[in-house]
């Protein structure tokens, strides 16, 4: 088989339209702590265990230990897929990591990853701050940098450690959010078939950055004693700005406006109809928004997962979790035809065709 | 839609009788119109509306009055 060499990767920008970007393997990882209902229920005062899941889909998410960052969790991920086989650090060309909440304001933590998981020095290495629409953000990178002949071998991380922002007595945010990491191996691969990563079509609206947000603590407002100081809200929940707000009522019109409409236009880009769609894998947000918003789409609800109930609303390694737990279980066979979609924080969005190989 | 039709949807929605929503009702004098309760009637004006909502930002529902004008507004309600 035909293949790119490295003198020409090195040679840098040529693109080669033939070569297909693939996700050749995939793994995730959850912190110990998982945080049940009943957790919840008895901390919050609000609602019961089954009203909390009744509401959200979920029964229990995994929250990061105090010591525990988002590139722990990314990284544990990394390590299966080496353990197992299923990477050569050597061969990683460039690493790719998604987290709202990274290590440090700097450095950016794509090169503390490149250490610790002992990939080559000649690795490039980037970080995007990214929620919901991240991993699909992701992908889109990794196959540029595959097309533009830039890597062969893209690792491509995501880790999430929500719960660190979470104000407890906030009931809004905390039965959602768990904490996650996920790794994915993107690789470059020689065929004119029409083969894994495919189409994109993205959107933003940043009228919805207020929505979805921790208001203090990077630059445009430092922590304070001001930004400290609590609040409780008409819905009993409470927050202070240096924890996670979300205005769920917009977030959720945003959420059904944007994303019926993103797909129709995928489909339409990649030349597609929902019956050729074998799995609609959305952003794994919560039940009630899954329902409503397989109402609104156009392929059949039994072919949109949930994947949410034990381990909670995880950002951008939502869509990660819900693709290895369906391969998995065996639902994914080579050529199995998706649509994945992130949506949330921003506002931001992103949908992509993808076959798996 | 008539008025009556919309609030029997809403009602459904929120798991309550119809007869609860009065013109005054609103998140203080319904446990059922709570955030989640927000979400349903949002659903409802969406699922009725020809084009779907729109992203213009509108302030929260603070009553069915609130809602019912809305509704006229975009062209759901015919009475």
């Amino acid at each position: 088989m035909p293949s790119i060499s490295r003198a020409a990767l090195a040679r840098g920008s040529h693109e080669d339209p033939s070569m297909q970007a693939v996700i050749e393997a995939l793994e995730i990882h959850l912190p110990e702590r998982i945080v049940t209902n009943r957790e919840l229920a008895e901390r919050l005062g609000k609602w019961t265990a089954e009203e909390i899941f009744r509401k959200t889909g979920m029964r229990e998410r995994r929250f990061a230990a105090r010591d525990e960052c988002s590139s722990d969790l990314a990284i544990a991920a990394a390590r299966k897929l080496i353990a197992s086989g299923r990477l050569n650090p050597s061969g990683v060309d460039y690493v790719l990591f998604c987290t709202q909440s990274p290590d440090y304001f700097l450095p950016q933590t794509a090169p503390i990853i490149q250490d610790r998981l002992g990939l080559p020095r000649t690795c490039g290495s980037l970080d995007f701050n990214h929620g919901c629409a991240g991993f699909v953000a992701g992908l889109s990178i990794a196959k540029g940098l595959i097309a533009s002949c830039q890597a062969r071998c893209v690792l491509f991380l995501t880790g999430e450690t929500y719960s660190k922002f979470i104000n407890p007595k906030d009931g809004s945010v905390a039965t959602l959010f768990g904490d996650a990491g996920s790794a994915t191996v993107v690789r470059a691969r020689d065929t004119n078939a029409p083969a894994g990563i495919g189409e994109f079509v993205f959107g933003s609206d940043g009228r919805g950055a207020k929505n979805l947000i921790v208001p203090a603590g990077a630059l445009r407002k430092p922590r304070s004693e001001a930004t400290a100081v609590e609040a409780t809200d008409s819905d009993g929940n409470t927050r202070s700005e240096n924890d996670l707000y979300m205005n769920g009522r917009d977030v959720f019109r945003f959420a059904i406006v944007e994303v019926p409409k993103t797909v129709k236009a995928l489909l339409e880009k990649a030349r597609q109809t929902p019956d050729d769609v074998d799995y609609l894998i959305l952003h794994q947000a919560n039940r009630y928004m899954l329902d409503q918003l397989a109402q609104r789409l156009p392929v059949p609800k039994e072919k949109i997962p949930y994947e949410f109930e034990d381990v909670g609303n995880t950002v951008s390694c939502s869509i990660p979790i819900t693709l290895f737990r369906l391969q998995e279980r065996g639902e994914l066979r080579s050529g199995s035809r998706l649509v994945l979609m992130g949506f949330g924080v921003g506002y931001s969005w992103a949908a992509c065709t993808l076959t798996w190989v | 839609m008539k008025l009556e039709e919309l609030k029997a949807q809403i009602a459904e929605d929120l798991n309550i009788d119809p007869s609860l929503l009065t013109d005054d009702a609103g998140p203080g004098t319904i446990p059922e119109w709570d955030s989640m309760g927000a979400l349903g009637i949002i659903s409802v004006l969406d699922r009725n509306m020809k084009e779907g909502l729109s992203m213009e930002y509108t302030e929260p529902f603070k009553s069915f009055t609130a809602i019912a004008a809305f509704a006229r507004q975009e062209g759901i309600l015919t009475d």
